[in-house]
């Protein structure tokens, strides 16, 4: 029982978290939420799902994040870039290529809801006394091989450089050089490639709908928020802790309230630390 | 334009609005109430959000309140009016509650903070079956005793009386210059000496109340609820209706929620939801593109007087100008 509620709680939380990674970094970036990246999720998925019977299942992962790198490019150059400093219309703007993007996957795919089988799901291994499918160890060691991955970047490398300076003074970080459009650019992409791993990871795990990307993403939010907007590690944190609260909660309480017991937790956590339980730097100029 | 042309437009857009019963069949003038109902919800978001400059993803939440409150009220056989009551005095007391920790909350903190109350009510709606009967919906909600002609009026009359008022506390009343002062600048707000978290508190629960009789009226107009009304992508939906008629603008929001409604009925000659919707979302994104400030600020720039029109202020804050000499001592 014990290692189910931690393998479930680990999938939900690897999830959430690749979702929530992009989402901050993009806000880090622009100061802009992206309303789009739950349909990343879904068209991720949907693209594997559609690639993995002529490819196989690994590769189909590479093709539906290369597919949402492209959607990225879109995204930003419709909904970002003609609202900077507008942050409200920006968001407005996202969501009305969310309702798109549902619609045009509606088109494709129809609205049933489908199972995506991948060989790994038939593979399982035994951890104590519980088999666990390879698949679902496969999206928890995804998860943090990607999750690693971004953090080195955003550490260590050129890009994550110049990601932190446009992050911490657009302006100034333009005037040393940065052509901060391609920043901006490149994080959207980023966000979007990752949200497409999320997507084609977990879809063999649960059904896939072309709804499944606002849950996913109102999830993310509440990670987001409770480890502190614009911090990863903290991100990852709230990720975590989310995803083990609604593992333990589908199996003690309801599955019906497991949405509620997240958000539940959000707006309690809310009142007592009003800026995450990692807060975030501000500036307040008087 | 002139001042007197403008009142003739006010005008000529009210007389054409209430010939509506006579122009069009049912079908579209069902769609006209609840269109002027939604612009109720609408307006909640005009107040807290571009008066006060508070960002909520929960009105849905506020408008479940409200309509349930009556709905359920209303089937255990209590009066119209006094379910009425409760199903206005309901969300705004829990407007005022949640603006309680919520007016500490700054920026997306708010945002997510508000869709967090937006999802529990939400799904409190779905699971409180005993209450409410959950997804199986509420039926046999009383109402009013009103026509569908006579339900356009009233609620015509409520949308372009609530949309005069809100005008007249945005440019006439010092109210408004309060609500705005926190919007643009709170520390300068209560160096002026504006309670801050009161005004907060304030818009809090005068968006609830708004958020809730709308709720009340959608309860009492259809007669009939589901928790799917009141979900989360509908609070998002209100804040697209405020951000295409532009946030803070009441005129731009009554015009944008007949416009969001009726535009996707008429798309309907399109025959396919998918495609219906699609041409919705691109509607949206071209009016964001061309008109940045919503319909409102096209409203505005209409009605400025040529000779008043101010240039735009710069994206960048000019330099405080230096001062030359100081008052009341020579150098």
């Amino acid at each position: 029982m014990l290692t189910q509620i931690i393998v479930n709680g680990l999938i939900l939380a690897g999830n959430y978290a690749l979702v929530a990674v992009g989402l901050t970094l993009v806000f880090g970036v622009m100061r802009m939420v992206n309303f789009a990246e739950g349909q990343s999720v879904m068209i991720g998925a949907f693209v594997a799902f559609t690639a993995t019977p002529y490819v196989g299942y690994l590769p189909a992962i590479a093709i539906a994040m290369a597919t949402n790198a492209v959607l990225g490019i879109i995204l930003e150059r419709t909904a970002f870039r003609p609202f900077r400093g507008m942050e409200l219309n920006g968001l407005i703007a996202s969501m009305g290529m969310s309702i798109i993007l549902i619609n045009l996957a509606e088109l494709i795919w129809g609205t049933v809801p489908q199972t995506f089988d991948t060989s790994f799901n038939n593979i399982s291994v035994t951890i104590g006394t519980v088999g666990v499918s390879v698949q679902r160890l496969l999206v928890i060691a995804s998860s943090v091989v990607l999750l690693l991955g971004l953090w080195w970047l955003v550490q260590y490398s050129n890009l994550g450089r110049q990601f932190r300076a446009v992050s911490e003074d657009p302006e100034v970080a333009g005037a040393m050089g940065i052509n901060t459009n391609a920043v901006a650019r490149m994080s959207v992409v980023l966000g979007s490639a990752l949200a497409a791993a999320a997507g084609a990871l977990s879809g063999p795990v649960n059904l896939i709908t072309p709804e499944m990307g606002q849950a996913e993403m109102l999830n993310a939010f509440a990670a987001i928020i409770l480890g502190g907007f614009g911090n990863v590690n903290g991100t990852i944190f709230g990720a975590l802790l989310i995803g083990m609260v609604q593992s333990l909660a589908a199996v003690y309480v309801s599955n019906a309230y497991s949405n509620s017991i997240a958000f539940g937790l959000l707006v309690v956590t809310l009142i007592f630390f009003p800026r995450g339980l990692v807060p975030e730097r501000m500036e307040e100029n008087v | 334009m002139s001042e007197t042309s403008a009142w003739i437009l006010r005008a000529l857009f009210v007389a054409v609005l209430a010939t509506l019963p006579f122009l069009v069949n049912g079908y579209w003038l069902n769609m006209a109430i609840l269109a002027l109902i939604y612009s109720l919800v609408v307006y909640s978001i005009t107040v807290l959000t571009g008066f006060t400059g508070l960002l909520s993803f929960g009105q849905a939440g506020f408008v479940g309140l409200g309509g349930y409150t009556y709905g359920v009220l209303s089937v255990k056989g209590v009066d119209p009016a006094a379910a009425a009551a409760w199903g206005l005095l309901v969300p705004t007391v829990a407007g005022f509650l949640l603006g309680l920790p919520a007016a500490r909350l700054r920026g997306h903190y708010l945002a997510i903070g508000t869709l967090g109350f937006g999802v529990l009510v939400g799904q409190m709606l779905n699971n409180m079956v005993d209450v409410t009967r959950g997804p199986m919906g509420l039926l046999g909600i009383k109402s009013f005793g009103f026509d569908r002609v006579t339900w356009f009026y009233f609620v015509l009359a409520l949308a372009v009386g609530l949309c005069a008022a809100l005008e007249y506390l945005d440019r006439r009343t010092f109210l408004g210059v309060v609500l705005k002062s926190v919007k643009y600048d709170e520390i300068s707000a209560s160096a002026s000496g504006i309670g801050v978290f009161a005004v907060k508190l304030l818009a809090f629960s005068a968006s609830a109340f708004l958020a809730g009789s709308c709720g009340v009226l959608l309860a009492a107009y259809m007669r009939f609820l589901t928790p799917d009304l009141f979900i989360s992508a509908e609070s998002f939906r209100y804040l697209m209706m405020s951000v295409v008629g532009g946030v803070g603008s009441a005129s731009g929001a009554i015009i944008s929620s007949l416009i969001l409604t009726a535009v996707p009925e008429a798309l309907r000659a399109f025959g396919e939801t998918n495609v219906r919707l699609l041409v919705y979302g691109l509607m949206v994104l071209f009016v964001l593109w061309f008109l940045p400030g919503g319909i409102g600020g096209l409203i505005d720039r209409l009605m400025t007087p040529v000779r008043r029109r101010i240039t735009p202020r710069p994206r960048v804050a000019e330099p405080a100008p230096q001062p030359t000499s100081l008052p009341g001592r020579a150098s």
